[in-house]
């Protein structure tokens, strides 16, 4: 039983889409941030699907998509901790409230 | 020494500044820098010792004329000042208590005439000793005026400045001619010009009347003497040191100091004698017959001046610069007394006093041994002067010799008059309630009565070096006993008149109409000068009118000068005017077109920020859905770009 490459991609396509979605239409930053973390791990699922069917013989698909686990991992961090200062100093997190820059 | 020289004259001028400045209230502290300005002249005179120090300048030099300025310390001179110091110095002690009510304007006075009497005796340059002459008179008119509010006090200054101006001018007159002659105001250089014989006979005996005027005037022979009297108005100091023992000597004094000048011009010497001679005679008539206590003795102060210009008269200038000193000595100390008689009782008035002897002891052995003195009893001062005089009257002639022994026994009439009318006891209403005066007045009559017992027998061993005059032939002794036979005989008479007739005049009331007619004779020259002077007050007039008429066209001429000015004046603005609003356009011009274009710029920039400012929305789900669509249309360019 053989799984298509289509059905990897059209998986990651959903996943991206999910993601698109909660970056843009999410209101609270913790639910942004997953969103990005969704982003992240359609676009490392495309590539593992790509190195599996198209070149299995070429290992830079894996190292590529391991560097990003770690930069998510990191952007993860990065993100929360502001948040927190965030929170900290406005007692919310809804990105709508951070206006200052607004023209 | 120059310098030490010039501080006699000039610590009292200091202090009279000094005084000036300290305000009319601080009399107690300007009574003894008073003192103390004179005091530093006396010390500075002493200083000098036997030197001779001169300080002279040319003071200018016009059209062949010398005007010099200069004092000299000889032997008659240094004499005479040390003698004005003393006499002022202790004066200026009985002042400090004396006069403790008076504002320090007198002790101002005093100070000015002790440096001007000083600067006279000193003067080598007749220049300047005019206007020390003129200086004494000034502080005379001043101190005889002092109680300015009473208008006896006012007439006495003015009379006794009026009269002494018309000897004044004499001198004035003199100097001139003196001056004119020799080209200089050198006093020495034209004294030794007249000793070389080389002015003609008249002019000497011209410029030694017109000088001896000047003489008179000051001394107040006749016929000036009825300001002498009158000048008692003044405070007791003043009497005492003014009119008595310096400024009225000061006459002599000139005399003195031009001898030479009246030795070579034999008629001005005779004037001279009969003069003094008259006046002696007179003023001693006069002062038996007054009832005013400083009255008799100013009026025995003209007898005495004229007892020196009796002596100068008869060629014997040691007697009347001997006489000079003792004079000022026991008269002063006469004045002192007087004015402490005056200060105890309120009154000088022979008839309203009386029996003061047991109330002022100190007073009246002062008045007695200074009365003694004047009369000329051994050995007090009078003595051994009136023995010179009585020297060179014998000389020329018994008859002298007899008429100034009269003269002694008047000296003693009146003296012992006065004496006895205020100090003898005898009936009277009541005894006035009198009471000795302070310390500095008791100490300054106590001391000046030692000098006035002391200095003639003193003076007598220093004759030669005191004075620069030749003696007389020795006295014989049949005279001498004969002045003093008539000296006591005149005192006893005196006393004897006052007991019995009390302050009646002491040879009847004929010689108490002298006075009246010498007043109404002086005052002819005075009216006839005051007729004078208005006269020349309308002459003044035109000549003013004139002045002020070339005043007046000069105003207009310069007014006219002011109106051109101005009119330059209103050219030169418009002038400016017009470039400041020129100025003022172009800067309008520069403001205003750099200033809209940058203004354009500025609206410009706004309103392009207003357009973008839309874009920033400051919502996060706009800029990243901005994000990704800038992405996606980015990797559609790449696609179509490479493909």
């Amino acid at each position: 039983m053989a799984i298509p490459l289509t059905a990897y991609l059209i998986v990651a396509a959903i996943l991206f889409a999910i993601g698109v979605y909660s970056v843009i239409a999410q209101r609270t930053a913790v639910m942004i941030l997953m969103g990005i973390e969704l982003l992240l791990n359609a676009i490392g699922l495309n590539l593992i699907a790509f190195w599996r069917y198209v070149r299995p013989d070429d290992y830079s698909a894996q190292i590529f998509t391991i560097i990003i686990v770690t930069i998510g991992a990191v952007e993860m961090g990065v993100g929360l901790a502001i948040m927190m200062l965030l929170y900290r100093n406005r007692q919310t997190v809804q990105v709508d409230k951070f206006e200052d820059l607004k023209g | 020494m120059s310098a030490l020289l010039l501080v006699v004259p000039l610590a009292p001028l200091a202090a009279a500044l000094v005084i000036l400045f300290l305000g009319r209230k601080a009399t107690r502290l300007a009574g003894w820098i008073n003192v103390g300005g004179v005091a530093i002249s006396l010390l500075a005179l002493i200083g000098l010792g036997g030197g001779e120090p001169r300080a002279e300048t040319v003071w200018m030099q016009s059209g062949g004329l010398t005007f010099t300025a200069g004092i000299a310390l000889d032997t008659l001179s240094r004499t005479i000042a040390i003698v004005v110091a003393a006499v002022a110095l202790i004066v200026n002690w009985y002042s400090v208590g004396h006069m403790a009510k008076a504002t320090s304007r007198f002790f101002a006075a005093m100070s000015f005439f002790v440096a001007a009497m000083l600067t006279l005796v000193l003067a080598n340059s007749t220049v300047l000793l005019f206007a020390a002459w003129e200086a004494v008179g000034l502080a005379s008119f001043l101190l005889i005026g002092f109680h300015y509010r009473e208008d006896a006090a006012r007439q006495a200054a003015r009379k006794a400045f009026l009269l002494t101006r018309l000897g004044d001018v004499g001198l004035l007159l003199g100097w001139l001619l003196a001056l004119r002659l020799t080209g200089s105001t050198d006093i020495e250089q034209f004294l030794g010009i007249v000793g070389a014989g080389k002015i003609a006979g008249t002019t000497l005996s011209l410029l030694a009347l017109l000088f001896f005027a000047g003489a008179v005037g000051k001394s107040a022979q006749l016929p000036l003497t009825a300001w002498l009297p009158d000048a008692m108005a003044g405070p007791t100091p003043v009497s005492a040191l003014i009119h008595s023992a310096t400024m009225v000597a000061a006459g002599v004094y000139l005399v003195l100091r031009f001898f030479p000048l009246f030795a070579a011009a034999p008629g001005a010497l005779t004037v001279v004698l009969w003069i003094g001679a008259t006046t002696a005679l007179f003023a001693a008539l006069v002062a038996t017959t007054e009832r005013d206590l400083k009255r008799v003795l100013a009026w025995s102060t003209a007898s005495q001046l004229g007892e020196m210009m009796f002596a100068l008269g008869l060629a014997g200038p040691l007697a009347a610069a001997f006489h000079l000193a003792t004079h000022a000595t026991f008269k002063s100390t006469l004045f002192l007394a007087a004015g402490a008689v005056d200060h105890a009782t309120g009154t000088r008035r022979l008839d309203q006093l009386g029996g003061l002897a047991r109330r002022l002891p100190i007073t009246a052995c002062v008045f007695v041994a200074a009365a003694l003195a004047l009369a000329g009893v051994w050995p007090l001062s009078g003595f051994w002067s009136e023995d010179k005089i009585l020297e060179a009257a014998a000389a020329r002639g018994s008859g002298f010799a007899f008429y100034f022994i009269g003269l002694v026994f008047l000296a003693g009439v009146y003296v012992s008059r006065a004496a006895t009318a205020v100090f003898a006891k005898w009936p009277r209403g009541k005894e006035p309630d009198a009471h000795e005066p302070g310390a500095s007045v008791k100490g300054a009559m106590i001391t000046l009565a030692v000098l006035a017992i002391c200095a003639g027998f003193a003076l007598s061993f220093f004759l030669e070096s005191a004075f620069p005059f030749p003696h007389g032939p020795e006295l014989a002794f049949i005279w001498k006993v004969g002045v003093l036979c008539a000296a006591l005989a005149g005192l006893a008479f005196g006393g004897w008149r006052a007991r019995a007739a009390g302050p009646a005049p002491a040879f009847g009331l004929n010689f108490s109409h002298l006075a009246t007619t010498l007043d109404s004779v002086t005052l002819a020259p005075a009216k006839l000068g005051m007729f004078a002077a208005h006269a020349l007050a309308s002459i003044e007039q035109a000549f003013d009118q004139s002045v002020r008429t070339v005043a007046h066209g000069t105003l207009s001429l310069s007014r006219a000068g002011d109106r051109f000015e101005s009119g330059l004046d209103h050219l030169a603005r418009a002038t400016a005017d017009s470039t400041m609003s020129a100025a003022r356009g172009v800067g309008a011009a520069e403001s205003h077109g750099f200033s809209d274009l940058l203004d354009a710029f500025a609206r410009l920039f706004g309103q392009a920020g207003g357009q973008v400012r839309g874009w920033e929305t400051g919502k996060l789900y706009l800029y990243t859905f901005g994000l990704f669509i800038w992405a996606l249309l980015a990797a559609l360019a790449g696609f179509f770009y490479w493909r």
